[in-house]
């Protein structure tokens, strides 16, 4: 393992590397982040989710924006790994319902929702947005509901308070493998921490 | 520009100009070289410009307004008597009956104040005079355009002398193109009567006094049911609106009655200044801009031409603010004249911003927009105020959005930008179903075995597990067996 170690010329090829690697992601990083800037706006803006963290179930995993499926249902990330910000509905932080799904296993392993279900009222929920301020969210509830039995309505429609809604599947429902679905949602309510 | 010159030119249709000339002409105007030496040149290459600019329209010598005399403070005039029913309003102006004695149905119907019933008195009697005056002076304007036989409805007529030797009819919508001469007259002259067919209407377009029209009636008039008329009614015998009928102008009739019934008759009207529109220019509507709920702002960039067209709308997702930003430089001409008449005062072509009617409303619907001082965008800068409309979900922009002002020169394009800042009452787009993210079902039993969102076959890679042991088993076997 340590076998290059020994080589003068690896080590520094291994320095270089990281060098530039530095360097690269100092010129590219701005590059992802200069998106969208207010408009000068009467309204602070609460700037796109960017990451989500959940400290007691040790997540700390990137959002994606996704909007609906070509049916009409809520899109999901494209990587086991990532959340998905509902973009069609309220950013985190603002008045409203904003709701992030995340998958909860995947084929041979955990996806990023997999302990959801854990989670407990009082639980801390972070949302990073795109211009650094963090949105503080506290767990309310968790519910579950069989497949096609949520109320939609409720968990994405408007509402006067500030809410985050986690919606991931329901592990602990029979699978499905012919329409490669749980038989049920599960969601985790929040409300914002002032 | 040359315009309301060339209504003093006696010069008629260019309709039918060759379309070379109409090239020349507009060649010279640019400044190319003239072909034609000396003055009469230039005279020609200016007549040739007139007729290139105002090819549509027919060129006649204007017609001059009579003086109404002391008829002037009156809205309603009769010689016989006014009977009214319904509401009826009577604004701007008295409402007199000379020689005759009655006026019968006030109540219902009201003469707002200062204006006054004068029943056969001095001031009625001596604004039958006037009208008299004024209906031998319109009688005795020489004709500019004989329209006998023709219907008013759907033509566009410019300032001149009209005259149908019988009787004369309206069904639809005549419009009065001033051409931006704010001075601009209309005499209409019917041998005998006038009639316009219900819901007809009669408006004034691209400046000048709305009520500039005047209308010599041979005998009576009868403003049909829901019409919309324009001008001085002086009839030589009655006038009659129906239910609903509008006038913005005064009636006076010479010998006979005033027959109402729940109408609105303004003089005040005749103070105001019509919009100015161009008519004739074909806009494509707007495309529709629907913002999303995430976004924080959208521009909507859109060239406004006459205050008919559709102008934008944006159907928003959330409740919107919409900012008028920009203005584009520079401001050609104005989308429309603000109607500077009796609210804001002063006269013509001054740059307060006005209100751009929802769509679809009549061009009468342009008002002022008091609150806003005039805008300094006179010349193109950026408005001095952003102006804000906040609505509801779905909110039309155009409607009641202060865009701009400013009319020099008349008849040309002003862009406006507006943006729209995203409040946080948002109004969601509900997904139908929620998002299966359930990947793999690892926490439980097979309930099938056909993995169909990763395409995995179990009972397919089983056997294919099966049957690769079992050749290497046999492999095996067949190795030791060669031993």
């Amino acid at each position: 393992m340590h076998w290059y170690r020994h080589h003068d010329w690896a080590k520094r090829c291994g320095l270089r590397r990281g060098i530039i690697l530095g360097l690269l992601s100092c010129l590219l990083l701005p590059l992802g982040t200069t998106e969208a800037a207010p408009d000068g706006g009467l309204l602070r803006d609460m700037g796109v989710p960017v990451r989500l963290k959940i400290p007691v179930i040790n997540v700390d995993a990137p959002i994606e924006d996704v909007g609906l499926t070509p049916d009409g249902a809520m899109d999901t990330p494209k990587d086991f790994g990532d959340t998905a910000w509902y973009q069609l509905g309220p950013r985190p932080g603002e008045q409203g319902n904003a709701v992030i799904a995340g998958h909860v296993d995947r084929v041979g392993g955990e996806a990023v929702f997999w302990d959801l279900r854990q989670l407990t009222p009082g639980d801390e929920i972070i949302v990073m947005s795109e211009n650094g301020i963090a949105h503080h969210f506290a767990v309310t509830g968790l519910q579950r509901y069989a497949l096609d039995t949520a109320p939609l309505t409720e968990i994405f429609g408007s509402t006067d308070g500030i809410h985050l809604n986690l919606v991931t599947c329901d592990a602990d429902t029979p699978f499905n493998r012919a329409s490669g679905e749980y038989g049920g949602h599960l969601l985790i309510r929040a409300d914002a921490i002032p | 520009m040359g315009l309301h010159r060339a209504t003093h030119v006696s010069v008629h249709s260019s309709l039918g100009k060759p379309l070379a000339e109409n090239r020349n002409a507009m060649r010279t105007r640019e400044g190319a070289p003239q072909r034609l030496p000396g003055t009469l040149g230039a005279t020609l290459a200016l007549l040739l410009a007139l007729f290139g600019l105002i090819a549509p329209y027919t060129i006649v010598s204007a017609a001059t307004a009579p003086s109404l005399g002391t008829a002037q403070s009156f809205a309603v005039l009769s010689a016989t008597g006014v009977t009214n029913t319904g509401p009826t309003t009577i604004s701007g102006g008295n409402l007199g009956v000379s020689p005759g004695t009655a006026a019968t149905g006030f109540p219902p119907g009201i003469v707002t104040p200062p204006g006054a019933i004068h029943m056969a008195d001095a001031v009625a009697l001596q604004a039958q005079s006037d009208i008299t005056t004024a209906y031998n002076n319109l009688t005795g304007q020489p004709c500019t355009n004989d329209l006998t036989g023709q219907d008013l409805g759907g033509k566009t007529l410019t300032p001149g002398v009209y005259c149908f030797s019988s009787s004369a009819l309206l069904t639809g919508m005549l419009t009065l193109d001033t051409q931006g001469n704010a001075g601009a007259v209309f005499v209409f002259k019917t041998g005998s009567t006038l009639t316009t067919a219900s819901n007809s209407s009669v408006r004034v377009i691209n400046g000048g006094s709305v009520c500039n029209a005047f209308w010599q009636i041979g005998s009576s008039a009868t403003l049909g049911t829901g019409t919309t008329f324009v001008g001085n009614v002086l009839a030589l015998a009655s006038i009659t609106l129906n239910t609903n009928a509008t006038l913005s102008g005064r009636a006076f009739a010479r010998g006979g009655a005033v027959t109402l019934d729940s109408n609105s008759i303004s003089a005040t009207a005749c103070a105001m200044l019509s919009p100015t529109l161009t008519p004739t220019v074909a806009v494509p509507n707007a495309t529709q801009t629907t913002i999303a709920a995430t976004q924080t702002a959208i521009a909507l960039t859109r060239t406004v031409i006459a205050a008919t067209q559709n102008v934008p709308t944006a159907t928003l997702a959330a409740t919107p603010v919409i900012q008028v930003v920009t203005q584009s430089t520079p401001v050609l001409a104005p989308p429309m004249r603000p109607n500077t008449g009796a609210p804001n005062g002063g006269s013509g072509n001054i740059g307060a911003p006005y209100r751009i009617p929802p769509n679809g409303a009549p061009s009468s619907d342009i008002v002022p927009y008091n609150g806003q001082t005039p805008v300094a965008a006179l010349g193109g800068t950026a408005l001095s105020t952003p102006v804000f409309v906040s609505g509801s979900p779905a909110l039309t922009v155009a409607a009641g959005t202060v865009v701009a002002a400013t009319p020099s020169p008349a008849n040309a394009t002003a862009v406006f930008t507006a943006t729209s800042t995203r409040m946080a009452t948002a109004t969601v787009v509900i997904p139908a179903r929620l998002p299966n993210t359930g990947g793999g079902g690892m926490a439980t039993a097979f309930t099938g075995t056909t993995d169909t969102q990763h395409g995995v076959n179990i009972a397919f890679w089983l056997t294919l597990t099966a049957i690769l042991t079992l050749m290497g088993v046999g492999l095996l076997h067949v190795r030791r067996a060669r031993r």
